[in-house]
């Protein structure tokens, strides 16, 4: 038997040489790679930086190498092009590389970044200028000036090229309403000296308007390294593949859907990040906790780009190496109705009988908060009159019945992939409603198919989620007739006037501030959309960071530059 | 010569089925309800006519069958288009991926290779010994357990509780990307791949075997007193061969498609991650150029294992 075994192994061994050398191109590597491979690495890590072994150990890393920041997100990035795209995650990676003229914060305030001081001419309205950083550097040396502000507009503005993010220069004059530039019209983007730059609006907005939705991800391009290049071929110009920008991390290079590493820019001018590298990684959801655990993640992306699962939770909050924030956002989750199927008297019955609470505590296990409307409790322009939230199951099944509705038929309630509390929400309004004589039908599909159905108006509810603002104004677009994202189908203007009208015409938050309760008022009344929750983001990070502000994360700044980290 | 127009005639097949799978997944795809654009427009300030605007600039306001005609056209001219999500061609975002979805299948496909032939030869050798037993229970365990699972599993077990492991990426963050620090990030995402085909690769092995082993031809050399390995290699193996590359033909679209779910839940930048996220995003020439791709690899390799037979078992003619 033993004699027959060993001959046997020996055979199976001569099988799978043969074996190996015919199948698989890459099947060879296997073989013949580690022992090589190993020696490699050992005599890389010895020679160049001793501190990463030292830093899967201990996490914190030896004096003297490197500091590497290793930021996790869980989907990964689209382009470079920053006005190529109109994705969270692909926003997360520009901000690092590339410079915003403000910081936006969740509290409603703005911070210099590009620009030091912006103001608004106070009787137009129409008038925005912003005087830049005078230190402002490109990561090649030369220095940022009003002329790349005004070449960037004008290129997004230029018709030879199509992209999403057109609607930021549409606001401006010389633009048509897709924000194309009108050649014989002068551009309402001026430079007024070497470091002024002033805007004209086609129509007064106030400026924490125009600061929170269009400047908060508007990023700056280098004129003279750009310039040059015929417009035609600029979007796949070698430019792309090893980006310039003027912001806190100097592109290094990426692996594709894997990894973006960069390079701290120590002479930024609103101060060197104390990191030397910084590294952003796409990790499944799933793996977050456990490459935070092990310290081959720093920190999570946060602002639903890489937030701890919430099954993982409660484990993250145990960890000894970590840091957890339970973050208020602003993003808000919301069941829109469509207005040509449900009247009104329903929509507010339907607004009284969703069970927020059980949303909140049973779901998010209490990590978020049942909203009144679009604004947040902690707000600067939440109307309080909107609280308590009314919840009255008994009398909006009385107004159903009242109304006359047809409670005979079956409704459909659509609901999409890929938010895991939104998908488990579905279930929890289809019982609210039935227990007011709405029966629902909930139909599960991804987001594309979600997104386009609502906006045809295919659908009765349908449960969609924002980003919220800072500003009062962000939910308008939405309710506005003929929008894109008027997915309510909503035909009456009023709120829109309301909102984009009588509150653009003042410019203080004092003057604003009675302009939006009423707003709020209105759409509780309306119920366009009834408003379901916030969320909060769950996120965590190693204890050597901190002063981190995941606040502002979800408004596009991760200020890596004020990050402290323990040597 | 026979061989020689055999090929041809494969060849001249290959190309209608290849149309036919470039139409069924560019109609299938356009079938469903929604655009590229509804994903391109994430954003709250985008206009109507800015989304004309696009859906202008990338054609997707003329008919399917225009549409196809000229992604067709720009095929032949050898030119798979640009992505719609990220703007770059579609032929480079392929390439970049291509390389670790062959090294992650590839590497599973060996480690396969050295763990279930000799265990499905000797099980086939001593049919109900303790060998076989413990190769059944493998493929079993193997064959039963979704990939899904065991990546849990392997991820719980040698990522937090030993940490021997990481549990996602290629590299590490340090800066330096060395062959090593690679292999080691591959052995968790490879070896949950592994487990699955082990489990059919062992079944298939040992039936096969078992059938020759029956066989006169084996009774025969054993009588004329040659010694078991030289009967088990040169007369038991070899006829036991048409199966087992049948079996690897079945695994090419596996080894170029990428485990999908494999490359999701290890992070593993590969076609199949790339295939995902381009469905997701609508990105019609991305899904478009990966099934080309996967479509004339599957395409080329059936006509490879078609070939082998003939070389295997020359008694197989066309």
């Amino acid at each position: 038997m033993k004699h027959s075994f060993s001959k046997m192994t020996a055979l199976a061994l001569a099988a799978v040489m043969v074996l190996s050398a015919c199948s698989a191109p890459a099947a060879p590597q296997e073989g013949t790679q580690p022992a090589a491979a190993a020696t490699t690495q050992a005599a890389q890590e010895s020679q160049t930086d001793g501190e990463t072994t030292a830093a899967a150990d201990t996490e914190t890393p030896a004096a003297g190498g490197p500091v590497t920041i290793t930021m996790a997100m869980t989907a990964p990035w689209d382009t470079f092009i920053p006005f190529n795209t109109t994705n969270g995650n692909t926003d997360a990676v520009l901000e690092l590389m590339y410079d915003k003229l403000i910081v936006v914060k969740a509290n409603g305030e703005h911070e210099p970044r590009l620009a030091d001081t912006w103001e608004q001419d106070s009787e137009t309205g129409k008038i925005l200028t912003f005087k830049l950083n005078q230190n402002a550097k490109w990561h090649d040396g030369e220095p940022v000036t009003a002329d790349d502000v005004v070449f960037t507009c004008e290129l997004m503005a230029n018709e030879a090229i199509t992209h999403p993010r057109r609607s930021k220069v549409a606001f401006f004059t010389g633009t048509d309403d897709g924000g194309v530039r009108i050649q014989d019209e002068e551009f309402g983007v001026e430079a007024l000296d070497e470091h002024t730059v002033q805007f004209t609006l086609k129509n007064p907005s106030p400026i924490s308007y125009m600061l929170s939705q269009t400047f908060r991800d508007f990023y700056v391009l280098p004129k003279h390294l750009l310039a040059d290049i015929p417009t035609e071929s600029i979007m796949s110009d070698e430019f792309w593949q090893h980006p310039v920008g003027s912001g806190p991390c100097i592109y290094e290079s990426s692996v594709s859907g894997e990894r973006i590493e960069f390079e701290a820019n120590k002479d930024y001018y609103l101060g060197a990040p104390e990191f030397d590298r910084f590294v952003v990684r796409i990790v499944p959801a799933s793996n977050l906790l456990s490459g935070l655990m092990s310290g081959e993640i720093d920190i999570t992306a946060g602002a639903g780009l890489g937030n701890i699962p919430m099954n993982d939770w409660d484990m993250a909050k145990q960890q000894a190496n970590l840091t957890t924030e339970s973050v208020k956002s602003l993003g808000y989750q919301y069941l829109s109705i469509n207005v040509n199927n449900i009247p009104k008297e329903v929509r507010q019955a339907v607004n009284m009988a969703v069970n927020r609470d059980a949303i909140v505590n049973n779901l998010m296990r209490g990590e978020g908060e049942a909203a009144a409307g679009p604004l947040r409790q902690n707000h600067p322009y939440f109307n309080e009159e909107l609280l308590p939230i009314p919840y009255d199951v008994d009398k909006a099944a009385q107004m159903v019945k009242d109304s006359g509705f047809d409670t005979g038929k079956t409704y459909v309630l659509r609901v999409s992939q890929g938010n895991e509390v939104r998908e488990k929400t579905a279930p929890l309004i289809q019982q609210d409603l039935a227990k007011i004589g709405i029966n629902v039908e909930i139909v599960t599909t991804d987001h594309p198919t979600h997104l386009a159905e609502c906006r045809k108006g295919e659908y009765d509810f349908a449960l969609i989620g924002s980003g919220g603002s800072p500003d009062p104004a962000e939910s308008v677009v939405n309710v506005r007739p003929g929008h894109v994202n008027n997915f309510s189908q909503n035909a009456d203007p009023s709120l829109y006037e309301k909102g984009m009208v009588e509150g653009f015409q003042v410019f203080t938050y004092e003057e604003r501030l009675p302009i939006y309760k009423e707003y709020q008022m209105m759409l509780r009344d309306q119920v366009p959309f009834s408003w379901l929750y916030f969320q909060n983001d769950l996120v965590a990070y190693n204890n050597r960071i901190s002063n981190v502000h995941f606040e502002d994360y979800s408004l596009l700044n991760r200020m890596v530059w004020q990050w402290k980290i323990a040597k | 010569m026979n061989r020689f127009r055999y090929i041809i005639k494969r060849l001249l097949i290959a190309i209608p089925t290849f149309l036919g799978i470039t139409i069924l997944v560019y109609f299938l795809s356009s079938l469903t309800p929604s655009s590229p654009l509804e994903i391109l427009f994430n954003d709250p300030m985008a206009t109507r006519e800015q989304m004309a605007a696009m859906e202008k600039a990338l054609g997707l306001d003329q008919p399917v069958y225009v549409q196809y005609l000229r992604w067709v056209r720009s095929l032949l001219a050898g030119n798979l288009g640009t992505s719609y999500r990220t703007g770059l061609p579609v032929a480079g975002m392929i390439a970049e991926r291509i390389g670790p979805t062959l090294i992650l299948t590839g590497s599973a496909m060996a480690i396969t290779i050295v763990i279930s032939l000799p265990l499905g030869i000797m099980a086939a050798y001593k049919p109900y010994s303790g060998w076989d037993y413990i190769s059944s229970g493998i493929s079993f365990v193997g064959a039963a357990m979704p990939n899904f699972f065991a990546a849990l599993v392997f991820i719980y077990i040698f990522n937090v509780k030993t940490g021997l492991f990481p549990s996602s990426g290629m590299y590490d963050s340090s800066g330096v990307r060395t062959w090593g620090m690679f292999f080691h990030h591959l052995v968790l995402p490879s070896g949950v791949l592994a487990i699955q085909l082990i489990g059919s690769l062992i079944r298939q092995c040992r039936g096969s075997m078992m059938e020759v082993l029956q066989s006169d031809y084996v009774r025969t050399a054993r009588a004329k007193g040659l010694l078991e390995p030289p009967v088990l290699i040169r007369h038991a193996l070899r006829n036991a061969w048409i199966p087992l590359v049948s079996w690897f033909g079945m695994q090419i679209p596996f080894l170029i498609g990428g485990a999908v779910v494999t490359e999701q839940i290890f992070g593993w930048p590969g076609l199949g991650s790339l295939m995902v996220q381009s469905i997701n995003a609508r990105d019609y020439p991305a899904i478009m150029g990966i099934t080309v791709v996967i479509a004339i690899v599957v395409l080329v390799g059936n006509l490879v294992v078609d070939l082998m037979y003939n070389l295997l078992d020359p008694r197989i003619r066309y």
